[in-house]
């Protein structure tokens, strides 16, 4: 009988723990790890086109600051939506922003913005794909303004560079209208107020500074070329691809980066436009009154007086990482005079960041990788 | 047996399901929040709070019961109850509670608390004087950094809003920090300040004005962290009583420095400085009353400025010369001298009206120099001049003047001293102070007349070394009919000749220049009268002063033909009134230097003009000065290494594009004097339907022409381009656009500056007016 009752206790034990499969199938599959929730996705721009998806991934950062893959256990919601994704997927056929949190046992992650185009500009392909030999190029900030008397001899000074065959190929040029508040000129922005302020260029003009830097001359033509040759490289850390188009009353800017070298990389990309016509003081030559690559916006601005770019993070030498940029324009800017300049930055030993390269992308067009 | 078996597999399903229903039941009654309290910061916000349902219907939703009016609760987004409340100002912590139901499970209650907003930081005025505001700055975080400034209230209430007023004052520190030659946050780290200030004064300002004090917060970035918090303050008018002055005096190396303070400031007063001989001459007419000695000093004073058009009111005198505040000064005196420093309270007109506040200082004696003022007098002298050398052995003051001896005739030393400071004054005496070695010669001096030249250390009014005294005997004037005059050759060029000219008598002045061979002396004398009335509008001094020689004279005359013979004319005038008082006197030939043109080709084109009238009828301000004519923009073309170019437009005569019938030489003058020379395409303002040369020429860097380009041009209107076409791009050519304008003169400033520096601009301007209207940060 003593058997018997070992028995059935045995069997009632295995009926309970049959009876309660499901909820202790819950404890052990759900593991509670207290920490930071983390939701990202692959990328936060997508095409609009219900092929194109962007996959998430839920993390935990505990106090170790060890991450956990939690995924498969969290919920991921589309903003104002009552159920959970079914996978940690999302495609759409409709642009706009989509915001997403996910939730975590108890916790919460951040918001994520998903951006869909439905215009997004197509990158060119990569014609090179294992080359990581990109040319570099400088980027000339002429700090002036249209009535700015002595401004036209930094006019003449980029003229006479670009048509020097040695140099003209080393860098591009913005010019940041931005002398006496925009006085009279066309060409002002407040991007390029704020770039003037960041450069501190409010006292003297012209002035004609390189990459991101504080390093500044004048109008002389050997200063200049002596402050390409300290700065040019053979070869960039980085290449860049871009495409850039109108779409609405936006220029949407396609960007593709692939890193020579390991390193934490940003971006940004700045609206430039051709042919401004605004009188010049100073001027002699009636070219002096038609002012191009214009600063008109900069988009990947961190603050107002911080312009290295939004993150793209660390990139392995061969590694691509995209970033869209949506710049709005002004209905006094024409899009078809317009091109964007996009540049990347990289960190140095400080967590300091400066220019490691830019293109010139016409918007319209789209340019690839300059390889060597 | 099969018994027990049914009752143990009953029993097993029974527990079985026991256990099941147990679980459901337990997961069906359990609602959990990932918070059951929560604080929302003063100043507003939003606090979301997870929650999970177990085991209930899968349509369930949970409900909120909020009572608190200042209390949003959403549950709008999916596991999600959204707590959000605006910022409290109600000046006291606020308390609420909120209860989550959903069917099936048991009510869960929220607490939420929030406390009373605080301004980060507080802006008190304590109060204000006539000239200043006095005000505390309170932070509720010692490390919250912050600035602040003083504006006039018209400026502030211009502005729309607070990020307009940050704005400005980033361009502000902006150009600061540019002034400094520093980054911005550099110079932001430099004038934040850091937590609480009790008591804190802006000085400087006027009486009765509105002002207002605004504080903000600001990282050392340059990023704004809170709301401008402003107030505003009007400053006390003028104080009305008496006021009193502590004057203090003190002086080192014969410079006074003085400090005049008011004991109530933004009262208008005036302070100035006399000695005592010229208080005691005010005062012998005035009485002793220093108020009135005071008055009649300063109304001499301004009546003086009136009399000479300095001044066109007493009013300009007043707002010139008005204090408010403290001041301070230096003034040279002169040795033991007694000076009264004085300062008194006025009005509008200048009139005091006060007790006046004064102090008698006495200034110190200067110490004899050791000096030794070595000076050798040449025999050379002529009718006007003679040379004197001067070697010190240190940079200690002298005085060197000449005067015919018979003024200083039967004077001992100190009463040629006292004669020359009667006869100059401490400030006419300060032309004829030296310092260091020199030579040269002594001009300006009449004929057959003894001079006695005094050399002294001198300063502050004192003699510091003893007297030298040399006398010198010019020569005696001839006739100036007698006037001989040597022309020597130094240099000869392709395009010019370097000449020495001297006279046989110095005492008479007389012109001269280099003339072509066959002028006549009657050509040379219409040359000159030519000059006097079209160069110098017959303003003989001005003619005198910089066109006529005295005595030797070097010159060099350009903008000759190369390989050309050339004479010199020298004729003696009347520096007075201009009359020829001898005749014309020729050099003999002296020929410049065959031609060393410049390796340089310049070319001057146009390829359109246009109708002044059109530019006129699209912009009346641009195109008023072409208008009648036809605008033609000219560019110049430089083939070769130039140093600098000149092109122009001529009236033609015949011939003028032949160098055969018009040298080169003959254009140079006028390219140099009259073209271009700034920019390489300007608009020329031309004549229609008259023929005009166009010419260009450039000058290397060792000093060599080239030849002179030459083109002759005719406009006719019917020719005239579109004046469209002047713009490079007709898509930005839209309505009212403004035209291109440059014309020769409207340059000149800035594009001289080319060959010089690197010119820059700076918004010194726009600063000025903006700061016309504010206060300095404190």
């Amino acid at each position: 009988m003593r058997q018997i009752f070992k028995v059935l206790a045995s069997l009632a034990v295995l009926a309970a723990m049959c009876g309660c499969d499901r909820g202790q199938e819950q404890v052990e599959d759900v593991p509670v790890i207290p920490g930071r929730i983390t939701l990202t996705a692959t990328s936060e721009q997508m095409r609009s086109d219900g092929l194109d998806m962007v996959e998430f991934t839920v993390s935990v950062t505990d106090s170790e600051g060890a991450v956990h893959d939690v995924t498969e256990y969290a919920e991921i919601y589309l903003d104002l939506q009552k159920t959970p994704l079914q996978s940690p997927v999302f495609s759409t056929d409709k642009d706009g922003d989509y915001l997403f949190y996910a939730v975590y046992g108890l916790s919460l992650s951040n918001e994520l913005v998903i951006t869909a185009f439905n215009d997004m500009p197509e990158l060119p392909a990569d014609p090179q794909e294992d080359n990581v030999s990109f040319s570099h190029r400088i980027l000339l900030i002429q700090h002036t303004g249209a009535t700015c008397v002595n401004c036209p001899r930094m006019m003449e000074s980029l003229k006479k560079l670009s048509e020097d065959e040695d140099y003209s190929s080393l860098y591009h040029h913005v010019a940041s209208h931005s002398y006496n508040g925009g006085e009279a000129d066309d060409a002002y922005s407040e991007a390029a107020r704020n770039v003037s302020m960041a450069y501190n260029t409010s006292g003297l003009y012209p002035m004609l500074t390189y990459n991101l830097t504080t390093v500044a001359t004048g109008t002389d033509l050997s200063e200049i070329k002596a402050q390409i040759d300290a700065l040019r490289k053979d070869r960039a850390d980085v290449g860049i691809a871009a495409s850039a188009k109108v779409s609405g009353n936006d220029v949407l800017v396609n960007v593709e980066v692939k890193a020579a070298r390991e390193n934490d990389y940003r971006v940004a990309a700045w609206l430039l436009e051709d042919g401004i016509y605004s009188l010049q003081a100073g001027m002699s030559e009636s070219w002096h009154n038609t002012h191009d690559n214009a600063l008109r916006y900069a988009a990947g601005a961190v603050s107002q007086f911080s312009f290295v770019g939004e993150k793209l993070g660390r990139l392995s030498e061969s590694e691509k990482a995209g970033k869209v940029f949506s710049i709005p324009m002004d209905g006094a800017w024409k899009a078809e005079n317009c091109e964007v300049l996009v540049f990347v930055t990289s960190a140095d030993e400080n967590e300091n960041y400066d220019i490691a390269n830019c293109v010139l992308c016409p918007v319209g067009e789209a340019v690839t990788y300059d390889y060597l | 047996m099969k018994k027990i078996f049914s009752y143990i597999l009953a029993f097993v399903c029974a527990a079985a399901a026991v256990s099941c229903v147990e679980e459901e039941i337990r997961q069906e009654s359990q609602m959990n929040l990932s918070e059951t309290e929560i604080v929302l910061g003063p100043e507003g916000g939003e606090h979301k709070i997870v929650y999970e349902l177990i085991g209930v219907a899968e349509n369930a939703a949970v409900n909120i019961s909020n009572d608190a009016s200042w209390l949003e609760v959403s549950t709008a987004r999916a596991r999600l109850i959204e707590v959000s409340a605006e910022k409290n100002d109600t000046g006291a912590e606020r308390k609420a509670e909120f209860t989550v139901a959903c069917p099936g499970v048991e009510d869960v209650v929220v607490s939420v608390s929030q406390k009373a907003w605080q301004d980060p930081v507080t802006l008190t005025i304590l109060g204000t004087e006539a000239t200043k505001v006095m005000f505390s700055v309170k932070t509720v975080d010692d490390d919250f950094t912050w600035v602040g400034q003083v504006v006039g209230k018209e400026w502030f209430d211009e502005m729309e809003s607070d990020e307009a007023i940050f704005q400005e004052d980033l361009s502000y520190y902006s150009y600061q920090a540019a002034d400094q030659g520093v980054s911005l946050q550099d110079y932001l780290k430099t004038v934040l300040n850091k937590g609480s200030f009790e008591y804190l004064e802006y000085k400087g300002l006027d009486p009765s004005s509105e002002y207002v004090v605004y504080v903000y917060g600001i990282t050392p970035e340059g990023e704004r962290t809170t709301d401008i918090y402003s107030a505003p303050a009007v400053t006390q008018p003028p104080y009305e009583g008496p006021i009193t002055f502590d004057i203090k005096v003190t002086e080192e190396n014969n410079v006074m420095d003085i400090t005049v303070t008011p004991d109530h400031d933004g009262v208008y007063y005036y302070w100035n400085l006399m000695d005592r001989a010229t208080y005691e001459q005010y005062a012998a007419e005035h009485g002793d009353d220093p108020v009135a000695v005071f008055q009649a000093y300063v109304d001499w004073y301004i009546q003086d400025l009136i009399d000479y058009e300095y001044l066109t009111s007493r009013a300009e005198y007043f707002e010139w010369y008005s204090d408010i505040n403290q001041v301070n000064s230096q003034f040279e005196c002169m040795a033991l001298t007694d000076y009264i420093v004085f300062a008194c309270k006025w009005d509008g007109d200048c009139r005091f009206t006060g007790e006046a506040a004064y102090v008698w200082h006495t200034s110190g004696d200067v110490a004899p120099s050791d000096n030794v003022i070595t000076v050798t007098v040449g025999d050379d002298v002529d009718q006007s001049s003679f040379f004197v050398d001067v070697q010190t052995t240190n940079n200690d003051p002298y005085v060197m003047i000449a005067e015919p001896s018979r003024f200083m005739a039967g004077m001992d030393d100190e009463e040629i001293y006292a004669h020359l400071m009667e006869d100059y004054g401490t400030w006419g005496i300060l032309n004829f102070v030296y310092e260091g070695s020199l030579s040269g010669r002594m001009t300006g001096l009449d004929p057959d007349t003894e001079y006695t030249m005094v050399v002294f250390g001198y300063k502050a009014g004192r003699q510091t070394t003893p007297m030298q005294k040399f006398t010198v005997r010019t020569a005696p004037a001839g006739p100036a009919e007698d006037c001989r005059f040597e022309f020597i050759l130094n240099e000869a060029g392709s395009n010019s000749l370097n000449i020495t000219v001297s006279p046989t008598d110095a005492a008479h002045y007389y012109y001269w220049y280099v003339y072509p061979m066959e002028t006549t002396a009657d050509e040379v004398k219409d040359d000159v009268r030519r000059l006097i009335d079209e160069g110098y509008y017959g303003d003989m001094y001005e003619f005198s002063y910089y066109e006529l020689s005295q005595g030797k004279s070097t010159g060099k005359i350009s903008f000759l033909a190369p390989e050309t013979e050339y004479k010199v004319a020298a004729v003696v005038m009347d520096e007075e009134t201009g009359e020829f008082l001898a005749d014309v006197i020729f050099s003999g030939p002296f020929s410049t230097l065959e031609a060393d043109y410049a390796d340089i080709t310049v070319t001057a084109s146009y390829d359109k003009f246009y109708d002044g009238d059109d530019l006129y009828d699209i912009n009346p301000d641009a195109g008023a000065q072409y208008r009648g004519y036809a605008m033609v923009p000219v560019t110049i073309t430089i083939d070769g290494e130039y140093e600098s170019y000149y092109y122009t437009m001529i009236d033609y005569v015949t011939g003028l594009e032949n160098p055969e019938v018009y040298p080169d030489a003959m254009l140079y003058e006028t390219l140099v004097y009259y073209g271009v020379y700034y920019a390489e395409t300007v608009n020329f303002r031309a004549p229609w339907n008259k023929t005009v040369l166009l010419a260009a020429m450039a000058i290397d860097k060792d000093g060599r022409y080239s030849r002179v380009f030459r083109q002759k041009c005719q406009f006719k209107k019917y020719n005239a381009s579109d004046i469209e076409d002047l713009f490079t791009r007709s898509s930005a050519m839209t309505g009212g656009v403004d035209i291109p304008y440059a014309l020769p003169e409207s340059e000149i400033k800035v594009e001289k500056d080319r060959r010089t520096g690197d010119s820059r601009c700076s918004t010194d301007n726009l600063m000025k007016i903006r700061k016309e209207n504010r206060i300095r940060r404190f």
